[in-house]
């Protein structure tokens, strides 16, 4: 067999990822049950216009539910959407944020998603960290933070698929790259945040340092247990950026993010071809966001690189560039917000990867019709399958995909 | 008729574009040492940038439901904001921990009420009434 061909092989393997495996309709009945199980608690309990729960010591909990309805022409995407709705698309979060005086803050947050089989909806831990800040002067603010904590990386990597804190449903999966975007969000450390304010505008520093997670889920997205059987262990995880705000009108960031994780077990390439593998994956992103208010339209843009390597831990030693950005603009029409994205996505190493270029072109709209529900819909037009996997239905390089969503949150 | 839903739903969205827009009076507890506010600092107060007054007392944000006409109006003529993108700006602050949503009062009498108790408070109401320990703030442009 050519290299080329065996490269391509391991590719189709690695772009299984877990963010957007394909998945069969057999699970549909009980998600619909699920789905129910879900929302009908929450008809019951309906309230109007509650901003948090309080609980006792001054404690606060917020959270959101949120379910959303898929469907695609051609390729599977976040479950069995093509030609049917696809359900599997849940998410469930609870926020508790406490502090104590006026120095001393902690904040957790338990998540739950479930996306087809690749998620099974079983809670996780997203985030939890003591922190505490100083005022050394009027216009400044220093905050250490040490737990699970969260890397901040552009503008939507802090948080997770929250509907109502960003203009699109999904995250733009070419910069918040979907294969990644598990093992880049927390990870055990601790971090600083330095704030100068000038004026009413604030300059932010941030940075951290952790050690990054290497449980099944994080590592599903870079070692597929298709082709690697072993243990991986998390290295170094560093992350840092500088940010200006303009309140509620402009905001500008540039990102960094590094993380490594050691890898030791065997390297399947075969049916019956085992080769033990003893070497080092590294994953290095960097880039620039901008956001910017004009009266009720916001604009928002990111450009990033992420340079993944594969040490020692295929036949040959493989590194990806991947350049990717997109341009969002939401602006109100009627009731409603409308959404009008671009979005771009090139790997230089093709043969890796197996895919060419790929342009997602998306429109929807986002309709608050009460205070703390929404509803979206937007429909897209791919052209590549840059950041969805390989799969056994691709078929079409140019394809379809609705997606609505509602979402409740407190 | 086929369609009905669809007439009732872009009628729904015509008069929410053309009921008319409220005037949003932004007042404060009598205690706050100002007369008037900057639009900047009203944006970074509203934003939860700005969370202490000049003389480091909190600063307590009281605002009506997001689908308030008042609200809207508030947002639109003096943050120069839609509330869906305030709203975003709420969501990142409480889902990261590093912040909570200002608290929702139901009317216009309760926002006059829990102003006047509320050291440090600011919030909005359509018009100037008179209120033992309430003053309102003009905003300079």
């Amino acid at each position: 067999m050519k290299m080329s061909n065996f490269l391509r092989l391991i590719a189709n393997k690695l772009r299984s990822h877990p963010e957007t495996r394909a998945q069969s309709a057999q699970h549909m009945a009980p998600r619909c049950c699920k789905i129910w199980g879900v929302w009908l608690p929450l008809l019951l309990t309906y309230h109007e216009s509650i901003s948090a729960i309080e609980l006792p010591w001054g404690s606060h909990l917020n959270g959101f539910v949120q379910q959303g309805f898929m469907w695609s022409d051609n390729n599977d995407f976040n479950g069995d959407s093509d030609d049917q709705i696809n359900t599997q698309l849940t998410d469930l979060g609870l926020t508790l944020s406490h502090k104590v005086g006026s120095r001393f803050s902690f904040s957790g947050q338990v998540v739950s998603h479930q996306t087809g089989d690749i998620d099974n909806g079983e809670p996780f831990l997203d985030y939890a960290y003591a922190s505490w800040h100083s005022f050394p002067a009027d216009h400044q603010l220093v905050d250490i933070h040490a737990g699970r904590i969260i890397m901040q990386y552009g503008f939507y990597n802090e948080i997770r698929d929250i509907a109502l804190s960003r203009p699109s449903i999904f995250a733009p999966y070419s910069v918040y790259y979907g294969r990644l975007r598990r093992s880049m969000t927390a990870h055990d450390g601790v971090g600083f945040r330095y704030q100068h304010f000038v004026g009413f505008d604030t300059i932010k520093i941030e940075g951290g340092a952790a050690i990054p997670q290497a449980d099944e889920k994080v590592m599903q997205g870079v070692f597929p247990e298709e082709i690697f059987v072993g243990e991986a262990s998390g290295q170094e995880a560093y992350f840092s950026r500088l940010s200006y705000e303009s309140p509620l009108r402009s905001r500008y960031a540039a990102s960094l993010m590094y993380l490594s994780w050691d890898y030791s077990g065997d390297f399947i390439a075969f049916p019956g071809v085992v080769a033990p593998v003893d070497g080092r994956l590294t994953s290095q992103s960097y880039g620039l966001s901008t956001q910017q208010h004009v009266q009720s339209v916001t604009f928002t843009a990111e450009a990033f690189q992420h340079n993944i390597h594969y040490h020692h831990l295929l036949p040959t030693e493989i590194k990806i560039t991947i350049d990717a950005a997109y341009l969002q603009s939401q602006f109100p029409c009627f009731a409603v917000q409308c959404l009008a994205q671009v979005e771009y996505f090139k790997a230089n190493n093709l043969e890796f990867l197996n895919v060419k270029e790929t342009s997602d072109m998306g429109l929807g709209f986002n309709w608050s019709f009460h205070p703390q529900l929404a509803l979206r819909l937007e429909g897209h037009r791919v052209k590549g399958q840059g950041w969805i996997a390989s799969q056994t239905k691709i078929k079409h390089q140019v394809w379809h995909y609705i997606v609505s969503q509602i979402a409740w949150t407190f | 008729m086929p369609f009905e839903w669809l007439k009732s739903l872009i009628m729904a969205g015509l008069l929410s574009i053309t009921q008319p827009s409220l005037a949003a009076e932004l007042l404060v507890h009598s205690e706050t040492a100002l007369t008037s506010i900057g639009r900047d600092q009203l944006r970074a107060i509203f934003a939860l940038q700005k969370a202490h007054w000049s003389d480091g007392s909190p600063i307590i944000v009281l605002r009506f439901a997001s689908n308030t006409a008042l609200h809207k109006s508030f947002c639109t003529q003096q943050l120069g904001v839609s509330p869906q993108q305030l709203e975003a700006v709420w969501e990142r602050r409480v889902f990261t921990g590093q912040g909570r949503r200002p608290t929702i009062v139901q009317d216009e009498q309760e926002m006059l009420m829990e102003i006047a108790r509320t050291p440090g408070a600011i919030g909005y109401i359509s018009e100037r009434i008179e209120h033992e320990n309430v003053k309102f703030l003009t905003i300079d442009r």
